[in-house]
């Protein structure tokens, strides 16, 4: 097979550093009004998890 | 039982209640704070019980922390996120269903248990369980309560068949999830029925919605247009406003994930959407699918060279990374083409398209071109 380009645009995490503060982590408790925002980053390309019929 | 989950996610740390639209995001020194309070024996710290009640109108004062805040530790994976098949058998027998078959089988009850500590060890907050219809499998209660108990948000993609039975609604009342997603195949008995391949579907479907909105279940209504409904849309939207709190529309089918056309017969034409753009996906890095036995894959639709979760345990899964991006590579009929940019599937559901010789207007900006 012929690999021209890769659609993935995000490279393999690295193992997570949890008890680091990331740089933009908040300073204080941030209240969301849609828990769905916090999912960000493992939300499927095609919108959802239920696209396909 | 546990009121709240506070989870490491990736590099930050977020706090949700199970069945409640808000949440939190938390600063490092608070989530160990909470490891504190929870390891040493102390109430929920003062900042929590006030964001609690601010957040979700809920009082944790003076409550212990364990027991009361389910604290999950770090990760030893950076997947936050997992959908679980757990049976691919169903009750209906829909025209467009994208599975290649419905066998009726999966893990034995233990190893269901040992599949989900997996999933939990991995960093799976955000659970799906979908099929099949999740909810017949014999075990669907019994693991749901697991999840749950293991910190787990967890949604269920459904048909709507057995939310009317008190058995269902009352596991759902007892240990809110996330959301519940039901189909809604039509809105009109004549429909759904026909859609469905089973008499009786819509009736059970009305029954199940009444059932959920007296629990107080959250549900989004996925409407799933067809030849079939395509006429019914905008009853089938008004249904979503009496009983779901969201809904989102499907119009475009596909065929099986390995290539089977059967499904792409329930196009309801006009209502395939050409204008959205694929924009990358981090399937096998963040989420992944796992089959009814045990078998993680990148997604629901790229399925190759699947990771024996029962066997090869979390050490397998870092080889699913690797296999996603393998198959994300523009390979075939679609190698070196001037118009990858604008792509509307992602590589591994093109693929089946191509493989069931569907037209390509159905997933191609080049089909656009040659019927301009």
């Amino acid at each position: 097979m012929t690999a021209v380009d890769v659609r993935i645009t995000r490279p393999v995490p690295a193992p997570p550093q949890p008890l680091t503060p990331a740089a933009s982590e908040p300073a204080n408790v941030v209240i969301v009004d849609d828990v769905d925002t916090l999912t960000a980053g493992a939300v499927p390309g095609c919108g959802d998890d239920n696209p396909y019929n | 039982m546990h009121q709240v989950i506070v989870s490491p996610q990736y590099d930050k740390f977020v706090a949700v209640r199970p069945g409640a639209r808000r949440g939190m995001r938390i600063p490092a020194t608070l989530y160990r704070d909470l490891q504190a309070a929870q390891s040493g024996g102390r109430p929920v710290p003062e900042w929590l019980s006030d964001a609690a009640e601010r957040a979700w109108g809920i009082s944790l004062s003076g409550q212990p922390t364990r027991g009361t805040v389910l604290v999950r530790p770090p990760a030893l994976l950076d997947y936050s996120r997992a959908s679980y098949e757990i049976n691919k058998g169903c009750n209906y027998n829909c025209e467009h269903c994208y599975l290649a078959e419905r066998k009726f089988s999966g893990l034995p009850l233990e190893e269901k248990r040992r599949l989900l500590g997996l999933l939990r060890d991995a960093g799976v907050l955000w659970l799906q369980f979908t099929g099949g219809e999740p909810t017949i499998d014999r075990d669907f209660t019994e693991t749901y309560r697991q999840a749950y108990g293991l910190g787990m948000m967890i949604e269920i993609l459904t048909n709507g068949s057995r939310l009317h039975q008190p058995d269902l609604t009352g596991l759902l009342a007892e240990m809110p999830p996330h959301r519940v997603t039901v189909s809604l195949y039509g809105a009109t008995e004549e429909s759904f029925d026909s859609l469905t391949r089973r008499k009786g579907a819509f009736r059970l479907l009305l029954k199940g919605l009444e059932a959920a909105r007296e629990a107080n279940i959250i549900v989004e209504l996925a409407l799933i247009i067809t030849r079939h409904n395509a006429h019914e849309v905008d009853s089938m939207r008004a249904m979503a406003a009496e009983y779901a709190s969201s809904l989102r529309e499907y119009g475009n089918i596909s065929p099986t994930y390995d290539g089977n056309p059967q499904p792409l017969a329930a196009q309801a034409p006009g209502f395939l959407d050409k204008s959205s753009v694929f924009a990358g996906c981090p399937a096998g890095h963040t989420f992944f699918h796992v089959d009814p036995h045990g078998l993680a894959t990148m997604c629901k639709v790229g399925r190759e060279h699947p990771v024996d979760l029962m066997t090869d345990g979390l050490a397998g899964l870092t080889r699913l990374p690797g296999i996603a991006d393998a198959q994300m590579l523009r390979t075939g009929g679609c190698s070196g083409c001037a118009l990858s940019a604008t792509c509307r599937v992602c590589r591994p559901l093109a693929k089946a398209y191509q493989e069931a010789k569907a037209p390509l207007t159905a997933y191609c900006q080049h089909g656009n071109e040659v019927s301009a």
